[in-house]
């Protein structure tokens, strides 16, 4: 009876302790799968992650290089375009007298191809010299003339003969509101004169490179004395002429704007001179050359600005919110999507 | 005498079941060994991804198209390990090592001096825990155009 409750007992605890160890097992068993289920979760959420901002990055590029494209064709691209890499932009016209908007929209892919990634930027072409020169010469300090001279004709135009209006004659206050405008800082962008100068398309020590072909938005370190005319009446320069004077040789023309200025404050440059040991800012016009257009000084000029051959030319002026080489392609703020 | 045996068969079977229960043990001890190195070398691919991405975008956000005195980030200084405040070397306590290659474009246009764009590959080395270099690389390609506000643009009020 003894033995057959001895044997009863262990064959109990026998089953009992092989139940307990196949109950752990299974345990560990689910635990491991578990484990591996979450090993795998977390390489995939690793590997997606990766894949998706290569997608992105994929995407950004191939929009970069349709944005060449746009500011290669500039403001006369087609009105709606499909690119050979699926890229595609359409145009519109959000408001009357502006830039036309762009809406490109660029879909890109990983490496591996099981991620893609679309995005969508608009963008616009912005004026680089909205507001132009209100009158022939502005500068610090200058009086408006006593009488006002009138325009010769302007033969530079071969167009239909059309009145060009005298140099309207503004109020010093107004002149140095538009100096300001352009050389003193405006809140955290800084000074107007400083965007331009990084807008510039070319930079160059002198002028001995700018000639009648040179056009568009051109900075000079230094002085500038060109060898002939610079610019024409259709495609005209802005000129900016930093730490320089400007010195236009016999019956040369320069067709534009020219806007000498210091990169430092007037009083710490006072005592420079240039090369020709002229003051630094002098401006000089020999006979008979003359500037088409408008001249801008951030210093007061010295002796008679009023001698200076400088004729107000509206139309050549208007030329400089028309050119393609006067507009800057941009993205519009805030108008990045990735969905 | 058959009590005895009984309790010698328990033991027995003890035994075996702490030889399977530590078999187990063991081969989850060595799958959670395994998680965690597949968990570090996630979390190294991840912050090298967050770097190379950062520098990407560091790159992309230049402040001016052409190289100014004061130092800011400018397109035209974006080139082989120049460019940006991130600086190429080691980051993250020596664990990662970040340096990028620039090819430029062709110019922008006729009368531009500036490449249309600039191809940039960011790459960034790290080890893992056998000591096996991995590597990360990311390419982007990036163009010389700032940002503009709509009201600069003046597209204010219009729906865009």
């Amino acid at each position: 009876m003894s033995a057959d409750s001895g044997y009863g007992i262990s064959n109990a605890s026998g089953f009992a302790s092989i139940s307990l160890v196949i109950v752990t097992l299974l345990l560990l068993g689910v635990l491991t799968l578990m484990t591996v289920d979450v090993m795998q979760a977390e390489l995939q959420v690793g590997y997606s992650e990766q894949a998706f901002r290569q997608a992105e990055i994929d995407a950004e590029s191939r929009m970069a290089l349709a944005m060449a494209q746009l500011a290669r064709q500039g403001q006369t691209v087609p009105e709606s375009q499909t690119l050979a890499d699926g890229v595609l932009w359409w145009k519109g016209y959000p408001a009357p007298d502006v830039s036309p908007l762009v809406t490109l929209v660029a879909q890109g892919r990983s490496s591996t191809g099981d991620a893609r990634a679309r995005i969508r930027q608009q963008f616009s072409w912005l004026v680089l010299y909205p507001e132009l020169p209100p009158t022939a010469v502005l500068a610090p300090e200058l009086a408006p003339p006593p009488l006002a001279s009138p325009t010769p004709p302007d033969d530079s135009i071969s167009e239909p003969v059309e009145a060009e209006p005298q140099a309207p004659i503004i109020p010093s206050a107004a002149m140095q509101h538009y100096l300001d405008g352009l050389f003193v800082a405006q809140g955290e962008q800084g000074a107007r004169i400083h965007w331009l100068e990084d807008q510039a398309s070319e930079i160059r020590q002198g002028c001995e490179d700018v000639t009648p072909e040179s056009s568009g938005l051109i900075l000079i370190v230094g002085s500038c004395v060109p060898a002939g005319s610079v610019g024409s009446a259709a495609a005209p320069v802005i000129l900016l002429i930093r730490d320089g004077s400007f010195y236009l040789q016999d019956s040369s023309v320069l067709f534009g704007v020219v806007i000498l200025y210091s990169s430092t404050t007037p009083a710490d440059s006072s005592g420079d001179a240039d090369a020709e040991g002229a003051p630094l800012g002098t401006v000089h016009l020999a006979d008979g050359s003359r500037i088409e257009g408008a001249l801008i000084s951030q210093q007061a000029l010295a002796g008679d600005p009023y001698r200076l051959d400088v004729r107000y030319r509206p139309r050549i002026l208007r030329r400089m919110q028309e050119g393609t080489r006067f507009f800057r392609l941009v993205r519009v703020t805030g108008s990045w999507r990735d969905w | 005498m058959i009590g005895n045996r009984s309790r010698g068969v328990s033991l027995i079977e003890v035994m075996v079941c702490l030889a399977i229960l530590m078999i187990g043990a063991a081969g989850l001890t060595r799958l959670h060994v395994e998680m965690l190195r597949v968990q570090r070398t996630s979390t190294q691919q991840s912050k090298a991804l967050m770097l190379a991405q950062g520098k990407l975008e560091e790159l992309r956000n230049f402040r001016t198209l052409h190289h100014q005195a004061a130092g800011s980030s400018a397109y035209e200084d974006i080139r082989q390990d120049q460019g940006g405040s991130l600086l190429a070397g080691v980051h993250d306590d020596g664990a990662l090592q970040l340096n990028w290659q620039v090819v430029d474009g062709p110019a922008a246009t006729e009368w531009s001096q500036l490449p249309a764009y600039k191809q940039v590959e960011v790459v960034v080395i790290w080890h893992d825990g056998n000591q096996n270099s991995q590597h990360l690389s990311l390419q982007g390609i990036i163009t010389p155009y700032a940002q503009a506000t709509v009201h600069e643009l003046g597209f204010d009020g219009a729906k865009l």
